[in-house]
């Protein structure tokens, strides 16, 4: 006779009644009841939490909304407007329409633009006559130095 | 066995934080599995006043849920709840008018423990067995200690299963009714 079997026994006789089951179905529902009571736990703080979460969220962005409409703060443009005018000389002023505070002077540029002159080099063509007068037999041709075409002419 | 001692100590160990944390699936196993015991224990000690007991019960349950500390393991826990077991019968007295010696109630506090109070019911149990009629010890011999289904043991009765079963319930009443008379004998103050 094991303990296990002894205690099967003890159990299934000592729930011969008609009550036992109504009985500790009640006690059961009554601890349940006792326990949500008294140990909430943290999956019922859960919605409190995020509703914490929330209002504290709401305030902060009140409070920064508060805080730039007392403080102007300068704004910087992400991107660059791009506008078309008529040719400008150095001193105009140019005022924007749709934000008067917006005031662009011109002025020359000083160094900032490299001005580049060409001028004219008189070239002199030579004639199959005269490059043979100026080879004489000697053999000749062009060779590729560092990326540089050269004229060269062999012999003494 | 040393494996099955250590496993308890897991699933107490469980279902104490996880009561203490508030988790309803750590009270479902703690009640599917202490209950009854607890029940048995209160039975022993009201000397088989099953309204008494059931009372008791009650408010013992609501205290393991109001104060309920993770436990060691299931020595630690049985220890603790038969504390509080003690604890909680002994205002009820006191509330009621009965008065308590002193001397029994340290009495009490060295003899209680998980396993004898188990050993005393069990011991109760196989006493009152013997007042049964030989043919009903063998049907509960057979069908608690032999684990022979009823079935077979209809067919070796030359009877029904539901005949069969009818006739256990009858000698469960029998026996519950004689363990309870034999527990008013029991002294506890």
């Amino acid at each position: 006779m094991s303990s296990s079997d002894k205690n099967r026994l003890l159990n299934e006789t000592l729930r011969e009644s008609r009550q036992y089951e109504a009985f500790r179905n009640a006690i059961f529902q009554a601890g349940l009841t006792e326990l949500r009571k008294t140990r909430p736990t943290a999956r019922s703080w859960t919605p409190w939490a995020l509703a914490a979460s929330l209002l504290v969220g709401i305030g902060v962005g009140i409070w920064g909304m508060t805080r730039k409409s007392e403080h102007p703060q300068v704004v910087i443009a992400s991107s660059v407007d791009s506008f078309v005018s008529r040719p400008l000389s150095a001193g105009d002023v140019v005022r924007s329409t749709a934000d008067d505070r917006l005031l662009v002077q011109t002025e020359r540029a000083h160094g900032a633009v490299e001005v580049v002159t060409t001028e004219h080099v008189p070239l002199t063509e030579l004639d199959d006559r005269e490059l043979l007068s100026v080879f004489g037999k000697k053999p000749a041709g062009f060779v590729q130095n560092n990326g540089h075409l050269q004229f060269m002419v062999l012999g003494n | 066995m040393m494996q099955e001692a250590e496993e308890n100590d897991t699933f107490f160990r469980e279902i104490t934080a996880g009561m203490a944390e508030g988790h309803e699936f750590a009270y479902r196993r703690f009640y599917d599995s202490c209950f009854d015991k607890l029940y048995r224990y209160l039975l022993l000690r009201t000397r088989g006043d099953e309204d008494l007991a059931r009372e008791l019960t009650q408010l013992v349950l609501l205290k393991v849920v109001r104060y309920i500390q993770p436990c060691a393991g299931e020595r630690a826990f049985w220890a603790w709840l038969y504390q509080l077991c003690r604890s909680v019968q002994v205002d009820w007295l006191r509330r009621n008018g009965k008065t308590v010696a002193q001397d029994a109630v340290a009495f009490w506090q060295e003899q209680a423990s998980t396993e004898n109070a188990d050993e005393e019911l069990f011991e109760h149990l196989e006493a009152s067995m013997e007042h049964l009629a030989p043919e009903e010890r063998e049907l509960l011999r057979l069908s608690y200690f032999e684990a022979v289904p009823q079935r077979a043991i209809a067919e070796r009765m030359q009877s029904t299963a539901k005949a069969v079963e009818s006739k256990m319930a009858r000698i469960r009443k029998k026996l519950r009714q004689t363990i309870l008379e034999r527990l008013k004998d029991y002294v506890v103050f």
